[in-house]
């Protein structure tokens, strides 16, 4: 039996506006398991970034509910949301959201700042993730010195330093060109094959093929959940 | 290390970090407070300078010198009557008084300056009108030469005791004792040049030409007495208050007053100039302090408003804090941190600002200063900052730990 990492039982998301609401999510049941490699695809508008938002703990449903790690989300406190966004999720954005300002290594050891442990212990996990990601030459440059590639391989090492239960991807490839697509997508299916748990929104179809199941949301439902691996047995790079 | 301690020494250093990173901003938006502490620190710094000089010099000159001199009491002033104190009423308090140990008239010539001639050089000065105890009273002693004595007065002799001012600006040599100078075409001799004084708040006290009362009476008249200080110093071990009431007793019953009218003199003490002095000062120090605290809520409320435009500016930044863990508790201790720090830091800078310029200010003083600035304007200072800091940053800090983190990372 597989282990599931993320639950939604009915989940839904309902924006309020003057004149109504609108239902971005309409009851989503979803598990995700651990050591999987999924894209939730779906044209704009569909509630794709809803779910990203909700699956990374920066927004609460209006319904259903959210587990993670068999720890139920939906109920926690603004404090211990940061705990579990913290502790258990890397994200990893479009447009990097690097701190301009901060060095390379302060960008990746930004998330263990909120913990209590030695600064010798955070330099030498950031250190360890920016030489997995082939950026330690790099780590006194700040963001604005990098390109695009490298500065997207920073937020992977930042998303990894904190040894989350999920790494979620927002797009990560929005950005970049083609040849570095590739680059990074090779990352992510290195990082899966190394036992990584990982979910990319994304809307582009060859980078949703990286990923061993598919979700299509349409108009904040499931509208399909292709699981590559049970037709092949093997993910669809081999 | 505990959670809570780690957070906020992680919001300190990233306060502090924030703070380097924005030089340009952080200089301006300290420029207010720094203003603000050093124009304190200045203000507190030349009062406190300028009531420890008053008290040095008041101590120094004349600490138990009395001055008695006529008051016109204020019913009399509305009936356009003015009050005075003649030379007999000095040689009668002289000659009665049990508790004065010296006492001389003092005399200023103040309807017409005197001319002075000595060769070819002319100038002008105070003449003074006095005997021979002026000098116990007032503690002038001689340079050069000797001092008025009792037979100069009796005699009316025509000599004079004057000031080193008088000599520099004569261009007399150092040592005139012997020499004869002019004054409103009288030939006087010179009999002894007084010690250096210095000055007192920029009034020269070298500058003045002394003479027997006598000689004088008899150059300008005797009504160039009618009316006159008296100035006196009481008997060691006798409080200056049996002595007062002593000479107000005799003063009464020679004037005649009844006991319903008010007195028409007043004695002033040394003790009551400072003490006038320092009610002056009080007064300054309460105006100014009200002004110059005006400007540092100026100050404060540019921090406020750099904060906040800091806030707004770094909402992306604050909303990547968040996703990768911040709490709102977090971001809110790093900005009202960063206020703080901003605020103390000008707060330093203008104290050091402040104590830069009271060093300055020192130099010009007569008298060494214990300290520059009391230690109590420094505390004090530095609390008022931390206060403004924590009071204008925290509608900032607030504004930032309140963000959305969704809305803060969509920001562009």
């Amino acid at each position: 039996m597989k282990d599931v990492v993320l639950e939604l039982k009915g989940v839904s998301k309902a924006y309020k506006f003057e004149d109504g609401e609108h239902l971005a999510l309409k009851s989503i049941d979803l598990n995700i398991y651990k050591n999987s490699y999924n894209a939730i695809t779906g044209p704009s508008g569909s509630g794709k970034s809803t779910l990203m938002n909700i699956l990374g703990c920066l927004d609460k449903p209006t319904a259903g509910e959210y587990l993670l790690n068999e720890q139920r989300v939906t109920n926690m406190s603004e404090a211990q949301l940061s705990m579990i966004r913290n502790r258990e999720v890397g994200f990893v954005f479009q447009n990097y959201n690097l701190l301009p300002r901060a060095s390379v290594i302060d960008n990746v050891m930004q998330p263990l700042m909120y913990r209590v442990m030695s600064q010798r212990q955070r330099v030498d996990a950031a250190m360890h993730q920016l030489e997995r990601v082939g950026l330690a030459h790099k780590s006194k440059s700040i963001p604005n010195q990098l390109s695009g590639g490298q500065r997207q391989r920073v937020a992977v090492a930042r998303a990894l330093v904190s040894e989350p239960s999920i790494l979620l991807g927002d797009e990560p490839t929005g950005n970049l060109d083609t040849e570095t697509t590739w680059e990074i997508m090779a990352l992510f299916d290195e990082l899966h094959a190394e036992g990584n748990t990982i979910v990319l929104v994304t809307h582009e179809t060859d980078i949703a093929e990286h990923c061993q199941r598919r979700i299509c949301i349409v108009d904040g439902e499931i509208d399909s959940d292709i699981d590559v691996a049970s037709f092949y047995g093997e993910s669809v790079n081999a | 290390m505990h959670e809570f301690t780690n957070e906020i020494f992680q919001s300190a250093k990233a306060a502090g970090k924030s703070i380097i990173s924005h030089k340009l901003r952080s200089l301006l938006t300290i420029l207010g407070i720094v203003i603000g502490i050093a124009s304190v620190i200045i203000v507190i710094s030349v009062t406190h300078a300028l009531g420890t000089v008053i008290s040095v010099q008041l101590e120094d000159f004349a600490s138990d010198m009395v001055t008695l001199q006529a008051k016109t009491p204020e019913d009399k002033k509305q009936l356009g009557i003015t009050s005075q104190l003649s030379y007999d009423d000095y040689l009668y308090l002289e000659s009665r008084s049990q508790f004065v140990q010296d006492m001389s008239p003092s005399v200023m010539l103040t309807e017409s300056t005197p001319k002075l001639i000595y060769r070819r050089n002319s100038a002008t000065s105070s003449l003074i009108g006095a005997t021979s105890l002026y000098q116990n009273v007032v503690n002038v002693y001689p340079q050069y030469g000797r001092f008025i004595n009792p037979s100069d007065d009796q005699q009316r002799r025509r000599v004079v005791f004057i000031g080193p001012t008088v000599v520099k600006n004569l261009s007399m040599k150092n040592d005139p004792v012997g020499e004869y100078m002019q004054i409103n075409n009288d030939w006087f001799l010179i009999i002894g040049v007084g010690e250096v004084r210095g000055s007192f708040f920029g009034v020269d006290q070298d500058n003045y030409i002394l003479m027997p009362v006598s000689t004088m009476r008899s150059m300008f008249g005797p009504d160039i007495t009618n009316n006159i200080s008296v100035l006196f110093r009481p008997i060691p071990g006798v409080h200056i208050d049996i002595v007062t009431q002593e000479l107000t007793n005799l003063l009464r019953a020679t004037q005649n007053l009844r006991a319903h009218e008010a007195n028409t003199f007043e004695f002033v003490t040394a003790e009551r100039l400072k003490s006038q002095f320092d009610s002056i000062l009080s007064v300054v120090l309460a105006v100014t302090g009200g002004l110059v605290g005006v400007s540092l809520v100026v100050g404060g409320i540019g921090v406020m408003n750099i904060m906040l435009v800091s806030v707004t500016e770094r909402t992306k930044e604050i909303g990547i804090l968040k996703s990768l863990g911040a709490t709102s508790r977090c971001i809110m201790i790093q900005f009202l941190f960063e206020s703080i720090l901003l605020s103390l830091v000008g707060g330093l800078v203008g104290l050091a600002l402040g104590a830069l310029f009271a060093e300055l200010f020192s130099a010009l003083l007569p008298v060494p200063l214990e300290e520059l600035i009391p230690v109590w304007a420094i505390w004090l200072s530095i609390l008022f900052t931390s206060s403004i800091g924590i009071f204008f940053g925290l509608a900032p800090a607030l504004k930032a730990s309140r963000l959305d983190p969704i809305d803060a990372l969509r920001y562009e």
